[in-house]
Formats: structure tokens, C-alpha cells, sequence
């Protein structure tokens, strides 16, 4: 055990306590009425504790130690309303999926521990960096260099270890949890399920990076080959689900999946700081946005408070066949912006930002990404890249899509909303409004702007580059205006699209849903993960688990109990045979014991 | 006459071992004698017969100060004493009441002859028992002085701990030795402690 | 023992033990002659093991001092468990008074020969001469005895004081035998001195050596309580008053310890991988017997005997790993083992108190009459399952076991003395956490429903068992933050005793 800070923890420590921190304020808002208001808070500080113990961890184990206490956490959290059905179960689904990475991953872990044993050697194991290179990069060239270590078997380690991420960070095929884990309270998804923890993978991938390098240090490897293309599936596919969804919760979730798959890319792609950089905008931005559909719940809350039968409903309906709760279709909102203009005006700019707009925090760090991947020379890099960038324009059209419907037009529900008043729930919205913009400036040099609209652009140093880089050196990167135009014109190109559909009635909607109803199906029902999965746990590993389960049951239960009750009888028996006289019988055999163990020893020495 | 100083030097050779044996062929019948009598006042008296040969073997080891020590406090302290006391205490004690020891008979033989197998080949194993042939024996004075010297010096502390454990033995002797009112006679004895407790409270009292 | 100054320096070095020998004496006389005012007596006790605890705590910092030529040894080992002694000491005699109605009228010699008890712990954690052990032993043992028959009104304790009598005596017997070849194959009484001789035997170790050793070995296991000189354990911690069931099962056994620590590592040091193996097969016996029994016991007391035969299997992985980290995991574990069992047996005395049962069953739903009980209990049983909360019985378990990892390389027992270890712990956390969640959970038993709501506060000793074992429960908190330094103590106290030191100690006796 033990604290190390670098650089990389250091990024990760400012997200972690400035969004902790306004969460908090927010949190005494948003569940002041709820009777589970100080368990809550003992909840989240106890998260927030983990969490910054993961950052802080100086090796693989404490991180995996901290890993799992910010996973219990998560899963707490999620199940917070315990007494609603689909809180329950999705608290279960959470654990359970990540129990299957967490698998994986300590496999991962022991696999590349007992290939670099012997390099340790009274060492602490393990650690990620070390001033005498006792670290993983040492690690990994000793085992290279006496053969423990192949390219094949650190891309096998690797693959196993991702699986711990991709968990925690819900890439497809793990993802399923995520949008599920929206049942917990608002302020939750904000701090635990869209900005700190979900990045956790991410973070890990950067922390213990050379596990997904090449044996030599280089980041043309088949391990970060497959980071990328995970991520950027995941990217693609989630943007789609994004798209026909209307709980405004899960719209927001599927979007910080999406988000989630850019940064998995980003380091897959070699792009160590864009990805980082890109974790560190999204926190930002997204947990503004969380927090303001917080707040729209909030305030639409009280219209739908009265309907018990439906309240009852909402409780008892398991997690497959979920109504969304009134508060939070978007279907019910509308209008929303002249009610709560706070809300709006923040919401607006996180959708800006996530959408890539220039100039927002979002554009400097996905376009990054973007040209990155461009750059990229691993297998099918022009894929990637346009797979990014057909995502950017859908995250522009769901995003804005969402905005439209909640903000702008006419109010659909019955009963208007209160209108909104500056409190304790408003003043974290703001103040996240200032980084949702500015950190993206972060990673960008003025000069850059001349470049673009003439001369060549040459690679110009910026504050975060500089700051964080994988290697000895930060490599700078020159501006690409191609690249930059591409993906802002996709990024413009959805949200008027958006503009269009939702607030011009183009009707492009209803033609989707009754032309393309195969399409619109496979995206509302979430590519139909669930139900294969459920499927393939009914159909296969439930009954092998119960079958194994009663053979072992019968087999080493059965007889533990068995021999734990001959074991006691027989000893009552032997007392009762000697009952008179139980002393005696008591230095007899402690007369037998020594003769016994000695003659044994003498017997068994010449053996030894 | 040719072998008779031949044969005086051979048991003035061997005297230590002649010696040894005999004490031995008198001890072992006697020690078994003590385990295996019904009778535990004959018993007794035949402890007493162990402890005076084993005071023999002290000799035959020139450890003349133990070897009385051994009399004197064992054979005839002691062990007499317990005799005396069991007669005295428990008149029916001569009858032959021991229990009988036939339940662990079998067992306890088996034991012992696994037990002497073990001592008998671990005592054959030692090559080297560091025999001391040089050292002249001592005359029961010096041993006597060496042994107060020690008891003084070294093994002061150990002398004054041992007070400790006699301490201890002494008062739990009493402690179990004493007749304890029954139950019903202790709550009343506590009752009655109270009354007058509280009446001399009360006297108190009255007295402020 | 050169001059009058060095006899005075050890009679300096010795001041805890004086102390205690003044306090035995005072507590003895005291009830003589002031039996109106005999509650003094635990209180007076309580503070002269206050306060030979500090005087032997001012020891620690001085460093290795042998007394009287060798035969006495004053080391942090000796410091470490002197103290341990002391604060058992302390809390069974909290715990004491408030059952003091157990004792019929003679709760003043009582403390007295609990006194007399720590007394003989404390001078075996010193003792370096085989004849000082044999008296310590001795001493401890009839002290126990006397103790174990305190209750002559119950016909249960007077069976488990004769019990103990004689398996003690046949293992005295044992344990005489064995030191008399010792000091027959080198001549000397002195530890320091036999392992000197002993190094220089040609065909070491001989049998007879081993042959030694095993019957060391038996008496300090009958002490450890360790399978298979463990049959007097379960009749014995019945039978006797609680109180002494709890010195019993940590007091006594720290003495066996410290005892089994000097011997196996100064004397013995030159045959290890026997008594290692020797030892191994105890332990492996002492796991699985002892766990296996208290699965399937119904009396809390002796499903704590019968677990305490476990814990003796797990604490001897440690020492069978023969190195600093092994010993000083020992260290910890006793000082933890010490703090939960203490605290599971004033939990046991407390309800006893009340309820009048020892019934595993009639623990259900304690929390819902007497939650602070219960939860410290709880507390308590949960460390001794060796689960993470807080995590202190988990730490001591996590050490030893990791020491006897780290040392698989020269025991072939080793790795089955770890699977064996990880095995039985499944059952130890099933029998002691269903007595945990019994109480928090369960609905209540009919003797915790005929409880009064609010306990009814006597007279002041009836609230000593409260300080007992909120004590205990305070320990354990605290060993679970301060591990790092609790454990630098414990690899402090059994530095001197790990090779190099030993032979620092050859050139100090000279």
C-alpha cells in the first residue's frame, strides 16, 4: 500500500474532488426530502474515498483492492431505492457484470505476475512506477529479454486485463449495466456513472499502459489494437441505442457509453494524452448534464407524484419489461426552457460541447481523437477514423435531439412545472458551466488559429500536452483543418438534423419508425443484448451452474457435514468409553502422544 | 589364590556397576509395586522404598547432599506425612478400594512398551554422552558449599520464585481444604453481613 | 555473578516482578485482616499490574540483559509478553468482579493466585535456565489448578480442577524427563549454553536430541492446548468460572508460546527442520480437530475452547516458519487472539449474568434488548471468524498465514499446513458468525425475552465486565488502525531471539 501522485493522478484528483465536491452541494438539493438522505451521504463520501484510492494506488493490487471497493459503492448506490424492482435487479446486473470482468481482470493480473515473478525479488510487485525501475516497464523488459514474456502472451495478458475495463467502463460487450445503473439517484449517475468511476477503466488502461504496449514500448501492438476497435464499436453502437431512447436519463447514459468508447479509443489509437484529455472534458460536461436532468426530474417530479397506481406499478415492474417513469420521458417534457432557464442554458452548453462544437471543451479534445485515429497506422485506421467521426454526428443529433424535446417547443404534460428558483441545486450547474467550456483550452495554443486559416500548421506546444504525455518527451501535434472540418460539418450536420426532425416536424420520425421499422426496433431495443444474454444464461449457464452446483453439493457438502458430525460423536463416544476415570484416561494419552510422535519422527527420518 | 587379586581389582572395577544393578533389581519391583497395589497406604509405604534407592544411585553419582535430601524430605518428610494424613483422614483407606485400573490395562501396557521402545532407541542413538572420567569426586562438604554458593549467586532468583509457587500451592491447599457453608448458608451469612451493614450504617447515622 | 553491583543491577532489572510478588502478598493478607473492606483487594490488583506493566513497558528501549549469569533474560520478547500478561491480568479481573458471587467467599485468594498466574507468565517470558522454566511451569500450572476448583459449590469445576491436576502432572512428568537429557547431554541449565553444546554434536541432531524435544514439546503443547494434548481443554474451560476459562485460554497459552519461542529457536535453533515438522503435524491436527468439534458444539464456552484449539493450529504456522515475520506474526496474532477472546468471554459472562444459559441458541436477538452487548460480541466473534471488520483478527490471520507462505521453501509441510489453514477457516467462519448473526438478526430466544428492558445497574463491580469489554473492543479497533506500528513491536520484541542476536548473546555472557 501506498500514495503515488504523478501527473496522470493528479488530472484524475482534480476531476474526482471538484465533481465529488459539487455533487455533494447538489445532492442536499436534490434528495432533501428522501428519508435515506444521510445514508446517502455516508455512501458518497465512502465512494469518493475509493475512488481516490484507486487514483492514488502505486500498484496493481491496491488498485484492484480499491477497484472493487468503488464497484460495492456503485452497486449500493444503484440499488439506493431498493424498495423499486428494477432498482434491485439493476444493482444485481451491475455487480454481476462486473464480477465478470473483475474475473478476467485478476486473471490478467496473476497471469502477468507469475510471468514477471522473478523480477521483483523483495520488491514491492506490481508497482506502476519506481524510481529504481522496478516498475511494470521493467517488469515487462525483463521477462521480454529471459523469455518469460512474448509479444503473443503479453497481447493474451493484456486481452484478459481489458476485461476488467471494459467492465467498468461498459464496453460492448460488458456495457449492459450501465444504462441500467441510471435506477440509483440522479446525483449518482452524475459523480459515479458518467464522470469518475466509469472512467476508472479508462484511467487504469493509462495507468498500467505498458501492459498494453508492445514488449518493447512501442504502441503498435495487436493489445492496444483491440482497445481501439472495442472502443470504437462501442462508440458507434451506443450512439445508435442513443438515438430512438426517451428516458432522459438513459439517453444521457448511452451518450457517456459513446463517450466511453472514444476515450478507450483515443488510447487505442496511441493518442495516451487525447484520450486522458477527453476523460477530462467529459467529467465535466457530463455531469453538468446529469445534473440538469436531475434538476428537470426535480421539477416535473411533483406533476406525476399523485398517480399511486402508477407509483405502484413503477415498483413492482422487473427490469426487462421497465416503464420510464413519467418524470423523465422526454415524450412528457417540452418547453422547459421558459420554466427553468438555468437548467436549459447549462444543459445547451454540455450538449454543445459533447456535440464538438468549436470552441467548446468537447471539440479540442474528440477532434484530437479524431485526427489521431486518422494518423493511426494499426489495422483498418481509415475505418476508425470514420466510424469516429459518423459517431460525432450522431452524438450531435441525439444530443440535440434530446435538447429540443426537453427544452424547446411547446410543454407537452397536463400539469405545468414549478418554475425555477436559484437554489443550492442550481449553483453546481453553473459552476460547471465555466469548465464545460474552458478546460478545452487546455490543450490548445492560440497560435493554432492562424495556422489553420493560413500557413502550414506545425505542431504548436500546449498546457496539457505538456503536462501529461506517455514517453520521455510530449509529442505535439499539429492542427489538422481537414480533420477539423470533417468533424465539425458532421457535428453541425446533426444538430440541424435535430433542428429539423424535432422542432420543424419534418417527419422524419414517424418515416423512421414505420419504413426503417427493423432499424428503429434493433436501436430501441438496445442491439437485443439483454435478451441474448438472458437467453444464453436460461437456455445454457444457469442449468450447467446447477448441475455443477449439486454435484459438488452432494459430493463435498454433503460429506463435510457428514464427517464434522462423526468427527463430534466419535469424540463423545471416546469420552463416554472412558467416563470413569477421565484423568487417567486424559495422561494416558498424552504418555501415547510422545511415544507416538517420536517413534513417527524415527520411522520418517531417513526419508527426510 | 592366583585369581583372587584378579578378581578383587575386576570388583573394585566394577563395584559402581555391581552397585547399580543392585539397586535397580530392588527399585524396579518396588516402583511397580507402588503403581500396581490395591492398597494405597502399602503403596505409599513402598514409595518410600523407591525414593531410598533412587537416594542410592544419588551416591553412586557422589552426590552425597542430595542423596540424603532425598531421605530426608521425600522418603521420610513427605511421602510419611501423606501416609499418616491419608490414615487419619479416611480410616477406610487400608481396605483394598483403589479402583480397579482394568478398563485401561490394555491400553496403558501398550503405551508403556511403545514408550520404553522409544526412550530405549533414542538412548542407544547418543554416541557421545559426554562421560566425565577426570573430575575427582568431591568431598560432601565442597558439594555442600558449591551448592549453597549457587543457591545464593545464580540460582538466587530461582530459590526466591520457588517461594512463590509454594505460596501458591499453600493457599490453594487451604483455600480447597476449607469448609465451605453450604449454598443456602452463604446467601444468609451475606443477608445477615448486609443487616448489620446497614444497621451500622444507621448507627452512623444516628451518630452524625 | 560477579559483585554485590551486578546482584543489585538484577534486582533493578527485576522490578515488575517484585512488584507483583508485593502485590500477591498484599492481596493475600489483606482479606486477613480487613475482610470489611475486601473490594480494595482487585482494585489494588489491578493497579500494581498497572504499574508492573509500565515498569516492564520502561524495558522495552533498554535492549537485551541477561541476569544471573544467563539464566534470566531481559529482552523485548520478554517485555512484550510480560505486558500482554499484565493486561490479561487486568481484564480478568474486571471481568471477575462482576461474578464474584461464583467465588463464594474467597474472591480475595482468588486474585491473589490470578496474580500469582500473570506472575508466572511474566517470569517464563524471561526464563533462559531449564530449572527456571520448570518452576514458572509449575508455578502457572497449580496456580490454574487452584483456580480452575475456585467454584466448590459446582461439582463441574471441582471435576475440571482434578482433570487439569492430573493431565498437568503427567505432562510435568513428560517435561521433567526431557530436561534432565538435556542437561545430561551438556551438562548446563543455561539455554544460551546447551545451544552452544548442541551445535557442536558431531551427528546432530541424534535421536536423542529429537526424542528431547518431543517431550519438551508435549508439555508446551499441553499448556497450547494443542491437538492431541488438548483433551483436558473442553472439561476444563466448562467446568471452571468463565474468568479463568478466559486466562486460561490466553494467558496460559501466551506463557506456552513464549516458552515454545526461547526453546525452539535458541535451543533447538540447530534442528529446525525437525521441530518444524514435529510442530507441523500438531498443527495440522490442531486445525482440523479443533474447528471440526466446535462445528458442531451448542455451548458457547465450549465452542470457544474448541475454536481456541484452532487458533493454536493457526498461531503455530508462524512459529513453524521459524523467521522474523513468522515470530513476529505470532506476537501480533496472540495480542490479537488475546483482545477478541477476552472480549467473547466477558460477552459470555455478561449474558451468563443475566440469563443464567451458555446455550449458543438462547444468544438469538440479543440486539433487540441489549444492542451494545451485542454489537461488541459481535465484534468480537467477527475478528475471531478472521473477517475484515474491523480487520484486526484478519491482519494476524493474513500475517501468519503469509509467513508461512514465505517459508515453504524449507518446510515440505509448509504448503499443506496453508491449505489445511484456509480449509478450516471456512467452518470457523460459519460456527462463529451463526452465533453473530443469531444474536443481530434472529428473532429473540425466550431467555432474551424474559430480559428486562434496561439492565438493572447494581452495585459498581457488576459494571466492570462493561469496562472489560469495552476495553477489548477499543483493542481491537485500535490493533486494526495502528497495525504498522503493533507490528514493528512485535518484530522489535522478537528480534533478539531470531539467529544473529543469539550469537551477540554468546559474547554478552562472557
Amino acid at each position: 500500500m501506498g500514495v503515488m501522485v504523478d501527473h496522470l493522478a493528479a488530472i484524475m484528483l482534480i476531476v474526482v474532488t471538484t465533481i465529488s465536491l459539487l455533487v455533494q452541494v447538489y445532492t442536499h438539493g436534490y434528495m432533501r426530502e428522501d428519508t435515506g438522505y444521510s445514508r446517502f451521504y455516508s455512501y458518497l463520501s465512502l465512494f469518493t474515498g475509493s475512488m481516490l484510492g484507486l487514483v492514488v494506488s502505486t500498484n496493481l493490487f491496491e488498485s484492484y483492492f480499491f477497484w472493487e471497493l468503488v464497484g460495492v459503492c456503485s452497486y449500493f448506490l444503484i440499488g439506493f431505492w431498493w424498495h423499486k424492482n428494477t432498482a434491485a435487479e439493476a444493482c444485481m446486473k451491475a455487480f454481476v457484470v462486473n464480477r465478470i470482468g473483475d474475473f478476467g481482470f485478476l486473471v490478467g493480473v496473476l497471469w502477468f505476475l507469475s510471468a514477471t515473478y522473478g523480477f521483483w525479488n523483495g520488491h514491492p510487485v506490481l508497482m506502476f512506477s519506481d524510481q529504481a525501475g522496478y516498475d511494470l516497464v521493467g517488469a515487462i523488459k525483463w521477462a521480454a529479454s529471459n523469455g518469460s514474456l512474448t509479444a503473443a502472451s503479453l497481447t493474451a495478458i493484456s486481452v484478459w486485463m481489458l476485461m476488467g475495463p471494459m467492465a467498468k467502463s461498459a464496453q460492448l460487450p460488458l456495457h449492459v449495466w450501465l444504462a441500467d445503473a441510471m435506477e440509483g439517484p440522479t446525483p449518482i449517475s452524475a459523480l459515479i456513472h458518467a464522470a469518475t468511476m466509469v472512467a476508472a477503466g479508462v484511467y487504469l488502461i493509462a495507468r498500467a499502459y505498458p501492459i498494453w504496449l508492445t514488449p518493447q514500448g512501442t504502441t503498435d501492438s495487436a493489445g492496444l489494437a483491440i482497445v481501439a476497435w472495442v472502443g470504437c464499436i462501442t462508440a458507434f453502437a451506443a450512439a445508435t441505442i442513443a438515438l430512438t431512447q426517451f428516458d432522459i436519463k438513459r439517453v444521457l447514459a448511452w451518450s457517456t457509453v459513446s463517450q466511453l468508447g472514444y476515450m478507450f479509443c483515443g488510447l487505442g489509437v496511441g493518442a495516451y494524452t487525447g484520450g486522458i484529455f477527453h476523460l477530462f472534458n467529459h467529467a465535466f460536461f457530463k455531469a453538468m448534464l446529469f445534473l440538469c436532468s436531475g434538476a428537470v426530474i426535480h421539477g416535473l417530479h411533483h406533476c406525476f407524484s399523485h398517480d399511486r397506481d402508477l407509483k405502484k406499478r413503477l415498483n413492482e415492474v422487473s427490469l426487462m419489461d421497465r416503464l420510464i417513469p413519467p418524470d423523465q420521458d422526454l415524450r412528457n417534457m417540452g418547453g422547459l426552457k421558459e420554466y427553468m432557464p438555468i437548467t436549459s442554458f447549462c444543459f445547451l452548453i454540455g450538449c454543445l460541447s459533447i456535440s464538438g462544437f468549436p470552441g467548446m471543451s468537447g471539440f479540442f479534445s474528440k477532434d484530437d481523437i479524431i485526427s489521431s485515429a486518422f494518423r493511426y497506422a494499426g489495422p483498418g485506421h481509415e475505418l476508425l477514423a470514420w466510424g469516429l467521426v459518423i459517431t460525432a454526428g450522431l452524438t450531435a443529433f441525439y444530443m440535440f435531439r434530446a435538447y429540443f424535446l426537453t427544452f424547446e417547443g411547446k410543454y407537452r404534460g397536463k400539469e405545468k412545472p414549478h418554475k425555477e428558483t436559484l437554489s443550492v441545486m442550481n449553483l453546481p450547474l453553473l459552476a460547471l458551466v465555466i469548465p464545460s467550456i474552458a478546460s478545452g483550452y487546455l490543450g490548445m495554443n492560440p497560435g493554432m488559429w492562424s495556422q489553420i486559416f493560413g500557413g502550414t500548421p506545425t505542431p504548436l506546444p500546449n498546457v496539457f500536452t505538456q503536462f501529461l504525455h506517455w514517453g520521455p518527451h510530449p509529442e505535439f501535434e499539429a492542427a489538422d483543418p481537414t480533420v477539423m472540418l470533417i468533424s465539425t460539418a458532421f457535428g453541425l450536420g446533426g444538430i440541424a438534423l435535430a433542428y429539423m426532425v424535432y422542432l420543424n416536424n419534418l417527419g422524419l420520425n414517424t418515416w423512421c419508425q414505420n419504413s426503417l421499422k427493423l432499424l428503429y426496433q434493433f436501436s430501441w431495443k438496445k442491439w437485443y443484448f439483454d435478451e441474448a444474454y438472458i437467453w444464453f444464461s436460461q437456455k445454457f449457464a444457469l442449468p450447467l451452474f446447477r448441475t455443477a452446483w449439486n454435484l459438488i453439493d452432494m459430493t463435498i457438502v454433503d460429506n463435510m457435514v457428514n464427517l464434522s458430525s462423526f468427527v463430534a460423536v466419535g469424540s463423545g463416544e471416546m469420552l463416554r468409553y472412558s467416563e470413569n476415570g477421565r484423568g487417567q484416561w486424559y495422561a494416558l494419552v498424552i504418555f501415547g502422544s510422545v511415544s507416538a510422535l517420536g517413534l513417527l519422527y524415527f520411522l520418517l527420518r531417513p526419508l527426510g | 589364590m592366583e585369581g583372587f587379586p584378579q578378581l578383587t581389582t575386576w570388583a573394585q572395577a566394577n563395584v559402581e556397576q555391581a552397585v547399580f544393578y543392585l539397586l535397580a533389581v530392588i527399585a524396579i519391583p518396588l516402583a511397580y509395586g507402588v503403581v500396581c497395589d490395591r492398597n494405597i497406604i502399602r503403596s505409599g509405604f513402598l514409595l518410600i522404598g523407591v525414593f531410598s534407592t533412587i537416594a542410592g544411585l544419588f551416591i553412586l553419582l557422589s552426590a552425597q547432599f542430595l542423596a540424603l535430601a532425598q531421605i530426608m524430605i521425600y522418603g521420610v518428610g513427605i511421602t510419611l506425612v501423606v501416609v499418616i494424613a491419608l490414615m487419619l483422614t479416611n480410616p477406610k483407606a487400608e481396605k483394598e478400594s483403589m479402583p480397579a485400573l482394568s478398563i485401561h490395562k490394555g491400553p496403558a501396557i501398550f503405551v508403556a512398551c511403545f514408550l520404553f521402545m522409544c526412550v530405549y532407541l533414542a538412548l542407544r542413538s547418543a554416541e557421545n554422552w559426554p562421560v566425565k572420567t577426570d573430575v575427582a569426586a568431591l568431598s560432601a562438604a565442597e558439594n555442600l558449599s558449591r551448592i549453597g554458593q549457587s543457591l545464593l549467586t545464580n540460582y538466587s532468583f530461582h530459590f526466591e520464585f520457588a517461594s512463590i509457587l509454594l505460596l501458591a500451592a499453600l493457599i490453594g491447599a487451604v483455600m480447597l481444604a476449607k469448609a465451605e457453608p453450604a449454598v443456602h448458608d452463604l446467601n444468609e451469612l451475606s443477608a445477615n453481613e448486609d443487616k448489620l451493614k446497614s444497621s451500622e450504617r444507621a448507627d452512623d447515622v444516628v451518630k452524625v | 555473578m560477579q559483585s554485590i553491583q551486578d546482584y543489585l543491577g538484577a534486582i533493578s532489572s527485576l522490578t515488575p516482578v517484585i512488584c507483583l510478588s508485593t502485590a500477591i502478598l498484599f492481596t493475600a493478607l489483606w482479606n486477613l485482616f480487613f475482610p470489611r473492606l475486601k473490594e480494595i483487594t482487585p482494585i489494588a490488583g489491578i493497579f500494581a499490574l498497572l504499574f508492573a506493566g509500565t515498569a516492564l513497558w520502561q524495558q522495552f528501549a533498554v535492549g537485551s540483559i541477561t541476569l544471573f549469569g544467563g539464566l534470566y533474560t531481559v529482552d523485548p520478547l520478554t517485555v512484550l509478553f510480560g505486558v500482554l500478561a499484565c493486561g490479561v491480568g487486568a481484564i480478568v479481573i474486571l471481568m471477575t468482579m462482576g461474578c464474584e458471587s461464583e467465588l463464594g467467599r474467597n474472591a480475595g485468594e482468588f486474585y491473589t493466585l490470578l496474580l500469582v498466574a500473570v506472575l508466572a507468565v511474566m517470569v517464563l517470558a524471561g526464563t533462559t535456565d531449564l530449572i527456571l522454566l520448570f518452576i514458572a511451569l509449575e508455578t502457572l500450572s497449580i496456580s490454574c489448578v487452584v483456580l480452575a476448583g475456585f467454584s466448590k459449590q459446582d461439582r463441574r469445576s471441582n471435576e475440571a480442577a482434578l482433570k487439569y491436576l492430573i493431565s498437568t502432572a503427567a505432562t510435568t512428568a513428560t517435561l521433567l524427563y526431557g530436561l534432565s537429557f538435556l542437561y545430561g547431554l551438556t551438562g548446563s541449565t543455561s539455554y544460551y549454553e546447551i545451544h552452544n553444546k548442541i551445535a557442536t554434536f558431531a551427528h546432530a541432531p541424534s535421536l536423542v536430541v529429537i526424542f528431547t524435544m518431543v517431550l519438551l514439546l508435549s508439555a508446551v503443547g499441553f499448556k497450547l492446548s494443542a491437538v492431541p494434548f488438548h483433551m483436558w481443554t473442553p472439561d476444563v474451560y466448562e467446568g471452571a468460572p468463565t474468568p479463568v476459562t478466559a486466562f486460561l485460554s490466553i494467558g496460559s497459552k501466551a506463557g506456552g508460546f513464549v516458552v515454545a519461542i526461547r526453546l525452539l529457536s535458541v535451543v533447538f535453533a540447530s534442528s529446525v527442520s525437525d521441530w518444524s515438522f514435529i510442530l507441523g503435524l500438531l498443527a495440522i491436527a490442531s486445525m482440523i480437530g479443533g474447528n471440526l468439534i466446535a462445528l458442531a458444539q451448542t455451548s458457547f464456552k465450549r465452542m470457544l475452547a474448541y475454536s481456541s484449539i484452532a487458533h493454536v493450529g493457526y498461531i503455530l504456522i508462524g512459529l513453524i516458519s521459524n523467521s522474523l515475520d513468522g515470530l513476529s506474526a505470532v506476537s501480533f496474532y496472540l495480542i490479537v487472539y488475546g483482545l477478541m477472546n477476552l472480549g467473547a468471554f466477558t460477552g459470555a459472562i455478561l449474558f451468563c449474568n443475566e440469563t443464567g444459559s451458555d446455550r449458543i441458541d438462547d444468544y438469538a436477538g440479543l440486539f433487540k434488548k441489549r444492542p451494545w452487548l451485542a454489537t461488541g460480541l459481535a465484534i468480537c466473534l467477527i475478528n475471531l471468524a478472521g473477517l475484515p471488520l474491523p480487520p484486526a483478527g484478519f491482519f494476524a490471520k493474513a500475517f501468519v498465514f503469509w509467513s508461512g507462505i514465505q517459508a515453504s521453501g524449507a518446510n515440505p509441510l509448509a504448503w499443506t499446513l496453508i491449505i489445511v489453514a484456509l480449509l478450516t477457516s471456512v467452518p470457523a467462519i460459519y460456527y462463529y458468525m451463526r452465533v453473530a448473526i443469531k444474536m443481530i438478526v434472529k428473532e429473540p430466544s425466550d431467555a432474551v425475552k424474559k430480559l428486562e428492558p434496561e439492565r438493572k445497574r447494581m452495585v459498581d463491580p457488576q459494571i466492570c465486565p462493561d469496562v472489560a469489554l469495552a476495553a477489548c473492543v477499543a483493542g481491537i479497533v485500535i490493533a486494526s488502525v495502528m497495525v504498522n506500528p503493533i507490528m514493528k513491536l512485535a518484530k522489535d520484541s522478537v528480534t533478539p531471539v531470531t539467529s544473529p542476536a543469539v550469537g551477540m548473546l554468546d559474547q554478552n555472557l562472557n
